[in-house]
């Protein structure tokens, strides 16, 4: 293995040193017998990688045309969604308590007043801008709406209002 | 470093039989040198040295198509048993954290009576304690008598670095082993 780099390998120094830990640090010597079974070993090994590859190979090729068989036959499965529905939190169980003696309070005030105060006429005063003296016909107007037996979905109260409604009839 | 099997890839693409051939010369004539490096690669296991060896030819003779002769075959070879060797010892790194257990010194060589046992375990033991780059080098360069240039081909290293992991590992090894050193037992 040397090629003429030796001028660079080790001083004339090292040499012994070196040469002392080479000769007592070397693997033992090998009896016949121990490299012809090394031999045999591997040959064995070697043939085993022989078949091992084309194997392997025959095994992916398989597993490949299965997979593709498997999607073609598999029948095609709808993925159906369902929303089950769940019992109230604790704090929207409050919610519907608050609201729900709020608006029968609500409704034995609305009583006593003889004006007219339907959904139309409250819509009416929210779209309007509020004016310093308008702040009770809102909350009125607010009342009026909350209170206000199932209306329909495209009359729904937004959320926001919903929620100041229940602030309001709780306080 | 050039090979007897330098031919191989040629060889065995114009004539199957020959590769077959071609491989078997080539583990004839580096079959003792190979498991004589991995011997000391490994810290002086003749077991793991075989295993180190017989897996490295398995490699080469599975990657034999693809060398190219960027270098020569045998510097090729050595640097898939070197790697071979440091997979062997993380391996053996890792086994002996998971199982919390020294090693084992590796069993004396049977028949071996031309060496001490007491001395092959220190030096195995200073080389243990070298960086596994300063003992690499150390024992392709002044152990196995490659040089500087093929150490660094081997072991993927700049030859500027190979020669300084020289230089630190016969420092250290020195200082481990001051008595086998003649400058020491002269001036002592």
């Amino acid at each position: 293995m040397t090629d003429g780099h030796d001028d660079d390998r080790r001083s004339a120094a090292d040499g012994a040193f070196v040469r002392r830990i080479a000769s007592e640090y070397a693997a033992p010597r090998r009896s016949a017998a121990e490299q012809v079974a090394f031999v045999a070993k591997l040959d064995a090994r070697l043939e085993r990688e022989r078949w091992r590859r084309p194997a392997v190979a025959a095994g992916a090729v398989v597993a490949a045309l299965a997979a593709v068989l498997l999607l073609r036959l598999a029948p095609a499965v709808e993925t159906v969604r369902t929303i089950e529905p769940h019992a109230p939190l604790p704090n929207e169980t409050a919610m519907i308590d608050t609201r729900t003696s709020g608006g029968k309070a609500a409704e034995g005030f609305l009583a006593d007043d003889p004006r007219p105060r339907d959904a139309d006429w409250a819509t009416t005063l929210l779209a309007q801008d509020a004016t310093p003296d308008s702040g009770v016909a809102q909350a009125e107007a607010i009342l009026v709406l909350a209170i206000r037996p199932d209306p329909a979905p495209a009359e729904a109260l937004p959320d926001d209002y919903e929620a100041i409604a229940s602030v309001l009839l709780g306080g | 470093m050039s090979s007897s099997i330098a031919s191989l890839t040629q060889e065995s693409a114009v004539v199957p039989g020959a590769r077959v051939q071609a491989f078997e010369a080539f583990v004839a004539a580096h079959r003792d040198r190979a498991i004589g490096l991995a011997w000391r690669l490994v810290g002086g296991d003749g077991a793991a040295a075989e295993d180190v060896a017989q897996e490295a030819f398995v490699r080469a003779h599975r990657a034999l198509g693809r060398f190219r002769e960027e270098a020569g075959l045998a510097t090729w070879f050595y640097r898939i048993l070197v790697n071979e060797a440091r997979r062997y010892r993380r391996w053996r790194w890792v086994r002996e954290r998971l199982a919390g257990e020294s090693r084992a010194e590796p069993e004396d060589p049977k028949g071996d009576v031309s060496r001490d046992p007491a001395l092959r375990r220190r030096i195995a033991r200073a080389l243990d304690r070298l960086s596994s780059a300063q003992r690499e080098t150390f024992l392709l360069v002044h152990l196995e008598g490659m040089t500087v240039r093929e150490a660094a081909a081997i072991t993927g290293r700049a030859t500027g670095t190979v020669k300084s992991h020289l230089h630190r590992a016969l420092r250290s090894l020195r200082e481990d082993l001051a008595d086998l050193d003649p400058a020491t037992e002269a001036s002592a």
